[in-house]
């Protein structure tokens, strides 16, 4: 069944219908929105377990022959990104109820076009149709920064908006040049044309997508939205920023690369060591910024950053043990990213602050919550059995199989760095109590159980990882052979 | 000083680099020879296989109807989003006192903007226009109250409430024509290819689906224009 | 008997996991040692040479037990010193103490019986971890930075190692433990750190003397001898190299044992040395040097325990534990006194105690004059800061001081208990041999061999007046900044200034996008010309 544009079509009724029953009742915005996740979370899930039979999947919008139609297609590479489908947003929104009093249908609008946003660019196949969706999340985006309304939540989204448009603006030049270049946006036409033309206007195209994406991902030198903007920002959306929006941007970018370019055109051209050692800058630079961060927020900000550094060099191998592995820890990461921040949202409720220093003593306040955040925070710098572990272990074989040792010593030393920044929260919690003014708050059910199932998935993960690796191991097909995408999308 | 002067030093030469650089990429690009298979395609074929004479209608609402719902999703979405950033508070910029023949002359066009507006929109698959410029035709007519009357007399008869309840309907409206083409042909925002009855071209009721799209997303951005102009019209 | 094939780690970690909802410490403490005593049984029932609970991870197979003979013996000892150290602190014991204790020794056996990488790998961090537990504490900032030194230390080497395993299974595609095919270095590091090499060997007395004593007679008698037993398992050469590193590390760990005067920092000293003696037995690599060597593994956990449990205990009974205030315990404490006599002489060699066995054993394993003589420095330093030990603790009249509690019943049975358990191995040397399945034919108590191993403790008693003064007790600092910190802070300097790069200056941050931008076309550009 053609359930995909489903994925399309209930975000978009959940958006323009949420400001009537907001209108009519502000009870009936609730269930609306959560049946609107439900169904979505449903269909990705329905897409993991029949993956055998369904996939790969292709949809053309208005009926339209192939080789004109807007195209929507499921591959076995689009299931890394469906898993944090299923998993994330609803756990975002129901982390939000509490977390979000001012105004909740706008955010829940807002949290929805988010999510339509990342399942088009996730899905689409046309390069046109790819920067709408582009825009719809990053103006949801540029929202949500702001959401809290104060001075440092403006300021932030005030930067994300310039930067970010800085790079909306190169992606655009890409697209539109390579539409220049090739004659159609068809993605799976493109490739063809592509090899026709010089090596250099190749490239040219290459650094603008990689430009325009990046910004969004994060890639050093292009993150320092990021800090300020996960500062600034409500938990749910930061949450379904590191744990979705922004491997989505990386997806397409690793998509646009793989299928446009091609793996011999990386290694012919050298790029995959470009590729490589900046995926090692990125994540030396996270590590190391994250050293220095006195708040929660920022600290994880910058280790997001590093963490997709790792996700960089695992992809940039060109390898397929390489791709399996980044698919990993894209997942693995989202996920137990995630519940780092429910729980530092969980902690900021006693002291009402993301300082570290003010977070001394919260053990004995939050005991049960303490030693999970602690738990996360060393099974984050890899150490088993955690997913993150796995995760690593993958990276590292992958990247000593290609033969780039450096940078995968590179990543263990990046890992001792994380583990050096870790501590600091962790000996902070783990200090004798001082005192808090006020009465403990009593976590609800909605801020508790998000956390404490994300970091049981993880733990689920790290011991049996073949769950994941089952959907995502056959994922380079669809990158490693672009005919493989080719005549899916344009049929034999 | 001497810090300053470095850093803007720095930026100029920056900036003047990557402009060479893509220019060279253009110029090498211009060179390319292209078949621009797509809008051949649009060309040679779109009145025959949508029934709208007005290609870029034809485009909009069939063959990339799909982009354009995103688009009225930005527009959409931002209206919301000026409508929440920005300050709740009373009006005080736009005081000028206009002349009673500026008032009386501000309500004769009025209705003229109206049927522009209309005949954009309804006519849009076979002449210029379309529901986008109709929209924005729309939105000028709220402009040109609020200056002349004031934003009181505006958000009187028209609150930001209501115009984005008019939005939502106008956008789920354009949403449930592709769910129609979704069950009826199969495909979602199917117009043409679901075998709608497409008409002559030239004919007002020809294009299939198409002037009931440009109906709902003229709405759409009609109401959706005025709210970010309203709502930017507040001032602390 | 009815062999049940199973981890006996597994068993100490469910109990570990039990234990967190346990009542009362008595509770803890029954449930704990019906743990170790089920071990005991499942230890004693395994079959050897066999690899068993194997299951696929990774496509890698994962083998969670391979038994042989030095494991076994390793883990039998394991049982008796947890038995003895549960014996020993179970009635001050915290409540968060047990469980983790549990973890740890339950981690600690499993790496003993597992044959693969993957969980050597899995065991050995988490091991690190629980550690890191048992030294944290919430209230005293010396533990703090002492937990995170610990862990930083071992973290590192075991990213080391994992480093290692990395390279030798992508170089071999299989991840049984064995002799690493490639990366031997990150090996030795990860080892080195964890068995407290000299030079790595900072963590050690710098934890063991900050933590509470019952945790340090727990964390001292595994820790290191775990690392013993991953360079008996993956480094399978003989090197003459290694050993000779051996003999250097008991040499120096010996002299920075006599210059301190903190009992528990002597004694931390002394195990690098005592490691020094292990790591000749295995480097010499003959059969007879490996056995040697694992003997004094256990013997060596034995005698180290009891000598850590009567520092425990002096601090317990005295809130000293600098010797400088100490002086004439052997009256107060006469057991304390007589149980840790036993255990000198034996850390010594003294013939008829059990430290000369192994050592006996490696002294024969290899006619290297070089090692010979080493180990006979070695020996004539341990003897002296024994006799340090000894002297200015119990014999000397000194400071004194009055006894605050006297020591818990449990206290002297658990000393007694393993006392007694030593001076049996001491004087069954066939049956010893026999255990680890080798006929050496070295007659124990032959004139020549007691004379050997009375040699240098006559020489350590000899020189002990000459010494004395400059070896006198002093006090100490808890901790002291060395070059490992020294590192992290220039480290941490240099972070910051990068990290300052970030100034909310939004032309600064456009900058470094169109700076990359032009960086990447200018880079193609130009690789284009050639």
């Amino acid at each position: 069944m053609d359930l995909l544009i489903w994925l399309i079509i209930i975000p978009l009724f959940t958006i323009f219908s949420i400001g009537i029953f907001n209108y009519i009742n502000k009870k009936f915005v609730l269930p609306v929105v959560f049946t609107s996740a439900i169904l979505q979370s449903g269909i990705a899930i329905y897409y993991i377990i029949n993956r055998n039979n369904l996939l790969p999947q292709l949809y053309n919008v208005g009926n339209w022959q192939r080789d004109i139609a807007i195209n929507l297609s499921i591959d076995n590479f689009t299931l890394v990104i469906f898993v944090l489908i299923a998993i994330m947003p609803l756990l975002s929104l129901l982390y939000s109820i509490t977390e979000i009093q001012r105004k909740p249908a706008k955010f829940y609008l807002l949290i929805n076009v988010l999510l339509l946003g990342a399942s088009g660019m996730v899905m689409t196949a046309d390069l046109f149709n790819f920067y709408v969706f582009f825009e719809i999340a990053s103006i949801s985006s540029y929202a949500l920064v702001a959401f809290r309304d104060e001075d440092i939540s403006l300021e932030a989204a005030f930067e994300y908006l310039i930067i970010g448009s800085i790079g909306s603006v190169f992606l655009l030049l890409g697209i539109v040049l390579t539409y220049q270049a090739t004659g159609t946006l068809n993605m799976a036409m493109i490739p063809g044309r592509m090899a026709e033309i010089p090596v250099i206007t190749r490239q040219v195209l290459m650094s603008l997508f990689i430009i325009g994406l990046g910004v969004k991902f994060a890639l050093v030198p292009l993150h320092a939205w990021m800090p300020d903007a996960y500062q600034g920002s409500p938990i749910s959306y930061i949450v379904l920023s590191s744990g979705l929006v922004v491997n989505v941007y990386f997806f397409v970018l690793v998509r646009i690369l793989f299928i446009f370019f091609g793996v011999e055109f990386f290694q012919e051209t050298i790029f995959t060591n470009l590729i490589v050692g900046w995926g090692v800058l990125s994540m030396l630079f996270g590590h190391g910024a994250a050293l220095q961060q006195d708040n929660l927020k920022r600290l994880f900000a910058y280790s997001t950053i590093a963490q997709l550094g790792y996700v960089i060099i695992a992809f940039g191998l060109g390898t397929e043990a390489g791709i399996v592995a980044g698919s990993f820890h894209l997942i693995s990461h989202a996920l137990l990213k995630g519940a780092i921040f429910f729980t530092a949202g969980n902690l900021h409720k006693a002291t009402g602050s993301y300082q570290i220093r003010e977070m001394k003593g919260m053990a004995e306040k939050m005991p049960v919550m303490s030693i999970i955040f602690v738990l996360m925070l060393i099974a984050m710098v890899g150490i088993p059995p955690s997913n993150i572990f796995v995760s690593k272990w993958l990276i590292l074989s992958a990247a000593v199989e290609a033969g780039y040792l450096l940078p995968a010593f590179m990543i263990v030393f990046g890992s001792f760095l994380s583990l050096g920044y870790y501590l600091r929260p962790v000996i902070t919690i783990y200090t004798g109590y001082t005192g808090f003014p006020g009465k403990l708050p009593l976590l609800k059910f909605n801020e508790y159980f998000p956390t404490l199932l994300l970091a049981g998935i993880c733990l689920i993960i790290g011991l049996f990882p073949g769950y994941i690796l089952n959907i995502i191991d056959t994922a380079p097909e669809f990158l490693l052979e672009q005919s493989n995408f080719i005549i899916h999308i344009l049929g034999g | 000083m001497k810090n300053i002067s470095f850093n803007k030093l720095f930026s100029f030469s920056l900036v003047s680099l990557l402009g060479v650089l893509l220019l060279i990429s253009f110029y090498d690009i211009s060179n390319l020879e292209v078949t621009l298979s797509l809008s051949e395609h649009y060309i040679n074929y779109g009145v025959e296989e949508t029934g709208a004479i007005n290609l870029v209608t034809a485009i909009l609402f069939d063959y990339r109807a799909f982009d354009t719902i995103g688009e009225a999703t930005v527009i959409f979405t931002a209206a919301s989003i000026v409508a929440l950033i920005l300050p709740q508070h009373e009006a005080s910029m736009l005081k000028t006192e206009f002349t009673p023949i500026v008032h009386q002359s501000i309500a004769f066009i009025l209705p003229f903007f109206w049927v522009i507006s209309i005949f954009l929109i309804a006519y849009g698959h076979l002449s210029p226009g379309g529901g986008f410029s109709g929209g924005v035709i729309i939105s000028a007519m709220s402009i040109l109250i609020i200056f002349t009357y004031g934003f009181h007399y505006m958000t009187r008869r028209f609150n930001v409430t209501r115009l984005s309840l008019i939005e939502d309907f106008g956008a789920l409206l354009f949403l449930s024509i592709g769910v129609f083409g979704l069950i009826y042909g199969g495909s979602f925002l199917a117009n043409s290819q679901a075998g709608v009855y497409l008409g002559n071209p030239g004919e007002l009721l020809s294009g299939g689906l198409m002037p009931l799209s440009n109906l709902a997303v003229g709405a759409k951005v009609g109401t959706g224009l005025s709210i970010i102009f309203i709502s930017l019209t507040r001032e602390d | 008997m009815p062999a049940i094939t199973m981890n006996p780690g597994f068993i100490l970690i469910l109990v570990g996991i039990l234990s967190i909802f346990m009542k009362n410490n008595k509770q803890r403490f029954i449930l704990s040692m019906a743990g170790l005593a089920t071990s005991l049984f499942i230890i004693l029932g395994l079959p050897e040479g066999e690899r068993l609970l194997t299951f696929v991870f990774l496509d890698f197979e994962i083998i969670l037990l391979e038994v042989d003979v030095i494991s076994r013996n390793i883990a039998l000892v394991f049982v008796i010193f947890g038995a003895g150290a549960f014996i020993y602190s179970y009635k001050f014991c915290k409540k968060k103490e047990f469980p983790l204790v549990n973890f740890y020794l339950g981690f600690s056996f499993m790496i003993l019986f597992v044959g693969d990488f993957i969980s050597f790998f899995v065991a050995w961090e988490i091991i690190t971890v629980s550690a890191f537990f048992l030294i944290y504490d919430i209230n005293d900032a010396v533990r703090q930075h002492t937990a995170q030194y610990y862990i930083l230390m071992h973290v590192s080497g075991g990213l080391m190692l994992l480093w290692g395993i990395i390279l030798h299974v992508t170089e071999s595609g299989s991840i049984i433990l064995t002799m690493p095919e490639r990366g031997l270095i990150f090996f030795l590091i990860s080892i080195a750190v964890k068995l407290a090499f000299v030079g790595v060997h900072t963590w050690l007395p710098r934890t063991y003397a900050n933590i509470p004593f019952h945790i340090s007679v727990i964390l001292s008698a595994f820790t290191s001898k775990i690392g013993v037993y991953g360079l008996y398992r993956i480094i399978e050469l003989d090197n003459m190299l290694i050993a000779y590193f051996g003999a250097f590390s008991a040499i120096l760990g010996v002299i920075l044992a006599m210059t301190h005067s903190d009992i528990r920092k002597i004694l931390s000293y002394h195990i690098v040395s005592q490691i020094g003696y292990m790591i000749i037995g295995i480097g010499i690599g003959s059969e007879l040097g490996i056995v040697g060597g694992s003997f004094h593994i256990i013997n060596h956990i034995l005698y180290k325990g009891l000598l850590f449990i009567m520092a425990g205990t002096v601090i317990y009974s005295f809130g000293y534990e600098n010797l400088e205030n100490l002086g004439g315990l052997w009256k107060k404490v006469p057991i304390t006194f007589v149980t840790s006599l036993i255990a000198a002489l034996s850390i010594a060699g003294f013939p008829f105690f059990n430290g000369y066995l192994s050592k006996t054993m490696i002294k024969h394993s290899t006619d290297n004059q070089i090692i010979y003589y080493g180990m006979m420095i070695a020996g004539i330093g341990t003897a002296l800061s024994f006799i340090k030990i000894m002297y200015f603790g119990f014999i000397r009249e000194g400071n004194n001081p009055p006894m605050k509690k006297k020591p818990l019943f449990s206290m002297r049975v658990s000393m007694v208990f393993l006392a007694g358990i030593m001076m049996t191995m001491a004087l069954l040397p066939e049956q010893m041999e026999s255990l680890f399945n080798i006929s050496t034919g070295i007659n124990y108590f032959s004139a020549y061999e007691v004379w050997n191993g009375v040699q240098p403790i006559l020489i350590g008693l000899a020189l002990f007046p000459i010494l004395q003064k400059t070896i006198e007790p002093h006090p100490e600092q808890p901790i002291e900044p060395d070059f490992y910190c020294d590192i992290c802070n220039s480290f941490i300097e240099f972070d910051n200034k990068v990290s300052k790069i970030h100034t909310g200056d939004m032309v600064r941050y456009v900058s470094w996008v169109l700076f990359a931008l032009v960086l990447l076309l200018l880079n193609f550009y130009v690789t284009s010309l050639f």
